[in-house]
């Protein structure tokens, strides 16, 4: 069984997985949003997801703790590592205190933050060339925005469990507010919507300049949520 | 060093586990038997920590024998073991003076 399922939040794939597993479909591969699945007896098994180090590869140390440690390497795409154990009494966690735990949110919160600039930027090229009369452009943009949106949900919903971790860590909490500009994404919307309607209402150059105004100073606001270098 | 301390539980018990050479899942093994299972080392965590012992130079890799099928063991370092010290002796003063708490009757 193939099912596709974009991933974009790793508790609530791991919740889908063992759920999954419960129901007798066990995950044995996944590629580019395509998860394989093979079926298995009810609750048999139990699935994480790791963050690698490195894109490329993983190093024999990691396989060889795992093996050791009863999981089961299925494979890795991207930064993404995916593992099963078989299930016992005792849960299937990979990090056992708040401080790797922190770690690990930190490390999967600055790699969003990376792809969310690099998607910001194609977004901007996009319009850019939707304005130029493009075609294509006005069918990616849509779904570049979707994948931002997607992204910032991502790291509003890790900042939140940033923020638990370190208040049971006894770690001030962060004062800086944190999460998705309403500004940003108001001026992201609006510069869709007046591309689209570009060749049939004539004020859409006017509301394609207060997109642009609008993103700038969405920008602007979120400049402490692209800032990664502070992690 | 000062940093360092103290030290988090985990980090605490790997270093007093490859006091003597020991592999990834022996010390797993053996700091649940010394906590009576109270600290089960996530496989996570566990990796994490020895990542950044080992560019602390605070444990080091340890090979007897070149045999490659032969589990990768690690072993604390000089640094290590005095960093390890240093907490003890923390650890140490906040014993020392929570018998203070005896004067109290309550």
């Amino acid at each position: 069984m193939i099912k596709f399922r974009l991933c974009y939040h790793k508790d609530d794939d791991i919740a889908w997985l063992n759920q999954l597993a419960q129901e007798g479909y066990a995950m044995t591969g996944f590629f580019a949003g395509f998860w394989h699945f093979d079926t298995c007896t009810p609750g048999e098994y139990e699935y994480q997801i790791d963050l690698s180090d490195s894109f490329f590869g993983v190093s024999n140390d990691y396989l060889e703790l795992m093996r050791d440690t009863g999981i089961e390497y299925l494979g890795k795409f991207g930064f993404w590592i995916f593992l099963r154990k078989k299930k016992s009494d005792e849960p299937f966690l990979l990090y056992s205190d708040v401080e790797s735990k922190l770690a690990h949110y930190q490390k999967i919160r600055f790699l969003f933050k990376i792809a969310a600039i690099v998607e910001l930027i194609c977004f901007l090229l996009e319009t850019l060339a939707a304005a130029k009369g493009i075609r294509l452009a006005y069918y990616v943009l849509p779904v570049i925005l979707i994948i931002i949106l997607a992204m910032l949900s991502t790291i509003t919903r890790t900042d939140a469990i940033i923020a638990t971790l370190k208040e049971q860590n006894g770690e001030p909490a962060d004062p800086r507010r944190r999460g998705a500009d309403p500004v940003l994404l108001t001026g992201l919307f609006t510069n869709c919507v007046a591309l689209l309607i570009k060749d049939t209402v004539p004020f859409s150059l006017m509301l394609q300049i207060a997109a642009l105004f609008l993103m700038l100073v969405g920008i602007y606001r979120s400049r402490q949520i692209f800032r990664p270098w502070d992690d | 060093m000062e940093k360092n301390i103290p030290l988090t539980e985990s980090l605490f018990y790997i270093l007093l586990a490859v006091r003597k050479p020991n592999h990834g899942y022996g010390i797993i093994q053996e700091v649940s038997a010394l906590t009576d299972g109270r600290v089960v080392l996530g496989a996570g965590t566990l990796y994490g920590a020895i990542q950044a012992l080992v560019k602390k130079q605070w444990i080091t890799m340890y090979s007897e024998d070149t045999d490659s099928r032969k589990k990768k063991e690690y072993l604390i370092t000089k640094a290590g073991a005095e960093a390890f010290r240093a907490e003890k002796a923390r650890l140490e003063e906040l014993l020392q003076n929570a018998a203070l708490m005896e004067e109290n009757r309550f």
